[in-house]
């Protein structure tokens, strides 16, 4: 037994073709700049990765990592990270596990481990202190995870890797075991598969490690105790409920994916949640180790067989989707896909289109929702890869293209999607459409704010972008350090000025200056902790930094691979159709605080019946802006100097061309004088109210720059008076789309240096929509120009000024400056 | 007068003349089309129109996979999908129509249909809404005005909600347009001044247009030479194939010139009044014609002067003194008008196009919301409106 301080700096790279290994060290900059754990394996993974390779083939590269804080006995500090291309989406993929691999993996000596090439037999994979080893491993081919792990003779210094059958077959969402706890999303089991490998054993206990400052630790570690004890959600809902006490919540909400996403509650939801479970078959910790929190539990069920409780996915995705509500057959096929080596979430979702898409005599089988017939066969046909088991076993998107039905394919480039619909969370879509790995729900969370917490408006682009950003990089940094995601609710939420600041103060400031709020957020004990292990200095700012850095050189990868704006999008089904359960919702009073609340800041009305559509265009510029990426979602040169990656990746910004920032505001202030003169005019002015007249209540105007924005709406509201939407909307509730071909043309026109007429005219405004209702449009637009502008101007930009008297002329002018523009009214 | 900027776009191979038409086989195959849908009315099939076409495509490569010859004078979405119904029995792969503009249209508005998927015609309505590339289409029209064979819009008339659907995309233009004189020589005198006459204000309000540019005037100029030249022979006497063949070249090259440089307020007026009134379209611009320009006066002058010479000859032009050519582009213009309704019939004032003065206002009222008047030079008001219409009564 020997100790280290920290950390061992050693990382163990295997060639499995050539059945060769090394060691080499971390450097003290990488160090630095990716903190360990997720990040130090995406920077492995980089350097190793080419692209456009076969994520099946030899060339895909595995990187599993620790990291500072993992087997420091700091709570929660199980969590290791994995790397890989995944094969589900062909972009890169990371997950994060819990089970005792990691803790093995360190104490044997190596803080990484990292794969490349593949076996050409069924391989064990033995890793001590003295180096890797290859064995023979047909024997265990073809048996199931758990079975796998018993028969490794593993001691409770060991940890090991296996996979399942659906692993073996290659099922492009199968994952690896460790524990009872997974590498879930994004097919990590194909890959380790695909190699050939059937496990990886690390047979540790041999080092171990030491806090740098072993008094500072201590104090962090009961700090942080301290907190997720007195935390609602990890010393309460977690640790007694488990992560399925979400059920109550998001089904409250309008969340919780019902039948395919074709709803968002239940009422017989409650069958399903945590605390019921709980009640009904008893919840005895079953987690990963060390874990203060506490969320996996197991209990004894119907059939008196002791399971692990499902997690809150699992039961959206296997069970409320499915529309089925029983926890005893969600258990079952939970234990099942957890033998077989089948991610839950992407199993589930395909299920879910399977069942849609039967229903819609598009395939033909059995599968029917809120039916259990045939559910326990097909998990086991797509581990097997038998029959429509096979077509089942490529996830969703292919499973689309082959038998059609894409709108109701429910993923983000190729992954599916967890059990909250971002149509009752908008910052969550964000965080789905923009996520590295595709739909997923672990990159960034907004849902706890927007639909829990209430922190932000769940149906507003406003603030989103700002958090999903902030989330991502903590999320990045957090699995860096690493330990749980979970622990974020207790050290964001309990640290002094979170807990301390009354509520509405702190939700309006989120919503209203998110920039402001995420600034004051105390990130001490993630920092302290790895102080306190590492002995060297990491503020808060450097570890956001470092969620930056991993964030973006994962973003690079995937624009390597062809990943644009287009591809950061959400399924048809979410931006298109609104479901029964939005058509009761509640509009919002609006008192005086409110209306001043709201002063400045444009929503969409959740007018009478339909709420507005997911409105993702917004939330997706001001991401980008904040990312430093281009409108179309590439990383700048400036970005990518600023954080300092790596020069070999550039290339693929070498042609990608920078991003404007001057005009795009100016036409951004303009579009808000415009919106809220018409606004206010509209309301004030005669000429307006009879022009206005015939038009059809609610109808949608959006003016827009092509191809990214900026943006602005109006809308024909009650009384015929026209209401400034700003950029709040989703483009597809446009009834009329007037397009700014370019940028110069939006410039010139606003600023009045080019008429209306000859916008259009010279074909410089691209119009969508009724070209009468354009006609109809661009009088408005003469009268408020006229009304507006002093004459010598109107006179160069309508083709007529009309007569308005000058007393007339005066006061509304006025009104508009001083009032309507300023004020919004 | 150049502009600062304009745009210029025609996608169309235009093939016209003598047996032009045999040439559809060739144009078909290098579209890689061999299963057209035949598109037309029953007056053009009973016309025995339809032979000549069959017998142009006897021994090529290309099977008719349908013929749908039911379109109205006035199509409507009913239509559209009966022939969108033909199209995927028959297992089409392309389109040939063969007609006026309404057939033209249908057609159109049959391959997006058939193009996009669905039924509901009523998403792609309106400017731009159709996303990718159409079916080829190749038409043949068998009458000489609305230059559809060239252009990128159609419309369809939606009988429920009562208005006219118009489709606006660059994915609208057909692939071929064939112009053959035998497909145009039945047409009666009266129907031939009118839909010469709706060329004609194409290439007047085109010349005139704040989209005017020096492409749009070429093409705008030579059309109004070409029907002032042939016009009056070809009411005479119908069955002069090069007169009708240049009046088919001219309809063309109007059509060119108003998709590149679009119609305004007589184009305006005459929808507001054909849509009201059922007065057909060709008449309706006879009517407002010289009232559209002398509306216009003002801001075009010079261009309506520089019209005198394709309407006149160049020694009229060359008599004139540049001062008073704009006014006497409109008197020539009234006289050839005069001259044609000796010949053809064809009224020149909305009295004697069976227009109730009652309705007058409400014309008025539709015309202000047809999207050509973006495109007139002139603004336009409600009394101002009524103004034109009360004079053109
Ligand atoms: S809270 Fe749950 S996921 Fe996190 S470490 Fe503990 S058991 Fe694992
Ligand atoms: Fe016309």
């Amino acid at each position: 037994m020997a100790d280290w301080v920290g950390s061992c700096d050693r990382v163990l790279e295997v060639d499995l073709s050539r059945r060769t290994s090394k060691v080499f060290h971390i450097s003290s900059e990488d160090r630095r700049r990716y903190l360990g754990g997720k990040g130090l394996a995406l920077r492995f993974f980089a350097e190793r990765i080419r692209p456009g390779i076969d994520p099946l083939g030899q060339d895909n590269v595995l990187a599993v990592f620790t990291g500072v804080v993992l087997a420091s006995g700091a709570p929660c500090s199980a969590r290791f990270s994995a790397v890989t291309q995944s094969p589900l989406t062909g972009l890169t993929a990371s997950s994060s596990c819990g089970g005792p691999f990691g803790i093995a993996l360190k104490t044997a000596g190596y803080e990484g481990l990292i794969l490349t090439g593949r076996c050409s037999e069924p391989t064990l994979l033995e890793i001590d202190d003295t180096g890797a080893r290859f064995l023979e491993a047909s024997h265990l081919w073809g048996r199931d995870t758990q079975d796998t792990q018993e028969a490794l003779d593993l001691s409770a210094k060991d940890g090991a890797l296996v996979i399942g059958p659906a692993g073996e077959n290659l099922v492009l969402f199968a994952n690896i075991a460790s524990g009872h706890r997974f590498l879930g999303r994004g097919g990590f089991g194909a890959v380790l598969g695909s190699k050939k490998l059937k496990a990886v054993v690390a047979r540790g206990g041999a080092w171990r490690y030491l806090p740098a400052d072993p008094q500072g630790f201590e104090k962090a570690c009961r700090r942080a105790t301290a907190y997720i004890h007195r935390n609602r959600f990890t010393g309460n809902l977690y640790r007694n409920a488990g992560t399925a006490s979400h059920v109550d919540l998001c089904n409250a909400g309008g969340i919780l994916p019902i039948r395919n996403f074709q709803d968002g509650c239940d009422p017989q939801a409650s069958q399903i949640s945590g605390w019921t479970m709980r009640e009904r078959f008893g919840a005895k910790p079953s987690t990963c180790r060390p874990c203060t929190i506490l969320c996996g539990h197991r209990g004894v069920f119907s059939d008196q067989k002791t399971r692990q409780l499902p997690e809150y996915e699992t039961v959206g995705l296997l069970g409320t989707n499915l529309g089925v509500f029983d926890p005893d057959l969600v258990a079952l096929w939970n234990e099942q896909c957890g033998r077989l080596g089948l991610d839950t979430i992407s199993c589930g979702g395909v299920l879910a289109y399977v069942m849609e898409a039967s229903e819609k005599g598009l395939i033909s089988s059995r599968l029917r929702f809120g039916s259990p017939h045939g559910v326990s066969e097909a998990i086991d046909a797509i581990a097997s890869r038998e029959g429509l088991g096979d077509d089942m076993a490529q996830g969703v998107r292919r499973l689309s293209e082959k038998y059609g039905g894409a709108s109701f394919a429910i993923h983000v480039k190729g992954l599916e999607l967890p059990a909250y619909d971002p149509r009752g969370s908008w910052g969550q879509g964000l965080a789905y459409a923009v996520a590295n790995r595709g739909g997923c729900h672990l990159s960034a969370t907004l849902f706890p704010l927007e639909v829990f917490l209430g922190f932000l408006k769940p149906r507003t682009p406003k603030a989103k972008a700002h958090f999903v950003r902030f989330f991502e990089s903590l999320y990045a940094a957090i699995n860096s350090l690493p330990t749980c995601l979970f622990t974020t609710y207790a050290y964001l939420l309990e640290a002094p000025i979170a807990r301390l600041t009354p509520k509405p103060i702190l939700a309006w400031t989120m919503q209203n200056l998110p920039a402001v709020a995420l600034r004051l957020m105390d990130l001490r004990v993630f920092t302290r902790l790895f102080e306190t292990v590492y002995g060297e200095k990491l503020s808060p700012r450097e570890l956001l930094r470092a969620g930056d850095r991993i964030i973006v050189l994962e973003r690079l990868l995937n624009v390597r691979e062809g990943v644009r704006r287009a591809d950061d999008t959400l399924p048809e089904r979410i931006l298109a159709e609104s479901r029964p359960c939005d058509s009761g919702a509640s509009k919002p009073t609006k008192n005086l605080w409110h209306r001043l609340a709201r002063l400045g800041c444009p929503e969409p009305e959740t007018s009478g019946e339909n709420p507005p559509l997911l409105a993702l265009d917004p939330m997706l510029d001001a991401y980008y802006g904040l990312r430093g990426y281009t409108r179309n979602g590439i990383p700048t040169k400036k970005t990518l100097r600023r954080l300092k990656i790596p020069l070999g990746l550039q290339e693929v910004s070498a042609v990608a061309p920078r991003r404007a920032v001057r005009e795009p505001l100016i036409v951004r202030v303009f579009f808000a004088v415009l919106g809220r003169a018409l606004q206010s005019a509209s309301r004030i002015d005669h000429v307006f109210r009879q022009e206005l007249a015939p038009w059809p209540e609610g109808f949608t105007v959006l003016f827009k720059v092509l191809p990214f924005g900026p943006r602005m709406a109006l809308r024909v509201e009650g009384g015929k008076r026209l209401r400034y939407l700003g950029d709040t909307l989703s483009e597809r509730e446009a009834d009329l789309t007037i397009g700014f071909k370019n940028m110069e043309t939006a410039t010139r026109m606003l600023t009045a240096r080019l008429s209306t007429v000859d916008g259009f005219a010279q074909n410089r405004l691209s119009v969508v929509g009724d070209l009468g209702a354009a006609m109809r449009l661009t009088r408005l637009l003469d009268r408020i120009q006229s009304l507006l502008y002093p004459e010598w101007i109107a006179k160069r930009v309508v083709k007529r000024v009309p007569m308005i008297p000058t007393a007339e002329k005066i006061w509304k002018r006025a009104w508009l400056y001083l009032v309507g523009i300023p004020l919004g009214v | 007068m150049m502009p600062s900027y304009f745009e210029f776009h025609c996608p169309v191979k235009i093939v016209s003349g003598f047996k032009a038409l045999e040439n559809l086989p060739y144009e078909l195959k290098r579209l890689g089309a061999s299963r057209p849908l035949l598109i037309t009315d029953l007056g053009v099939s009973q016309a025995g129109l339809l032979h000549v076409v069959t017998a142009a495509l006897q021994d090529s490569e290309v099977l008719i996979g349908a013929v749908y010859d039911q379109v109205p004078a006035d199509s409507s979405m009913t239509v559209v999908q009966e022939g969108a119904s033909a199209y995927r029995q028959g297992g089409c792969d392309s389109f040939v129509a063969l007609g006026g503009g309404s057939v033209i249209d249908t057609a159109k508005a049959v391959n997006i249909l058939v193009s996009q998927g669905g039924d509901d015609l009523l998403q792609f309505s309106g400017a731009d809404r159709i996303q990718g590339p159409l079916r080829p289409l190749i038409v043949i029209p068998t009458t000489a005005g609305t230059g559809s064979e060239v252009t990128s819009v159609a419309v369809i008339a939606n009988r429920q909600k009562r208005v006219k659907m118009a489709f606006a995309s660059s994915h609208l233009y057909p692939d071929v347009a064939i112009l053959d004189p035998r497909m145009t020589v039945s047409l009666p005198a009266k129907l031939t001044a009118a839909t010469a006459m709706d060329a004609l204000t194409h290439a007047v309000e085109a010349f005139i247009s704040v989209q005017k540019n020096p492409l749009s005037d070429a093409y705008a100029a030579t059309a109004v030479r070409l029907i002032m030249e042939n016009l009056p022979a070809v009411l005479q006497d119908g069955s002069r194939a090069q007169g009708r063949l240049a009046l088919a070249d001219a309809a063309c090259c109007a059509g060119i010139a108003f998709s590149n440089a679009m119609v305004g307020m007589v184009h305006a007026l005459g929808h507001a009044a054909g849509a009201l009134c059922r007065i057909h379209h060709g008449t309706a611009m006879n009517i407002f014609l010289p009232h559209g320009l002398e509306y216009n006066l003002g801001r075009r002058r010079q261009a309506i002067g520089e019209l005198l010479l394709p309407l006149a000859g160049s020694e009229v032009y060359a008599e004139t003194p540049a001062a008073v050519r704009a006014e006497k582009t409109i008197e020539t213009l009234r006289r050839f008008q005069d001259e044609v309704q000796k010949l053809s019939g064809l009224p020149t004032r909305l009295r004697d196009a069976d227009v109730p003065q009652s309705m007058l206002e409400s014309i008025a009222r539709t015309a202000l919301d047809d999207g050509a008047l973006l495109f007139n030079p002139e603004d336009m008001t409600f009394e101002e409106a009524l103004y034109v219409l009360h004079k053109a009564y």
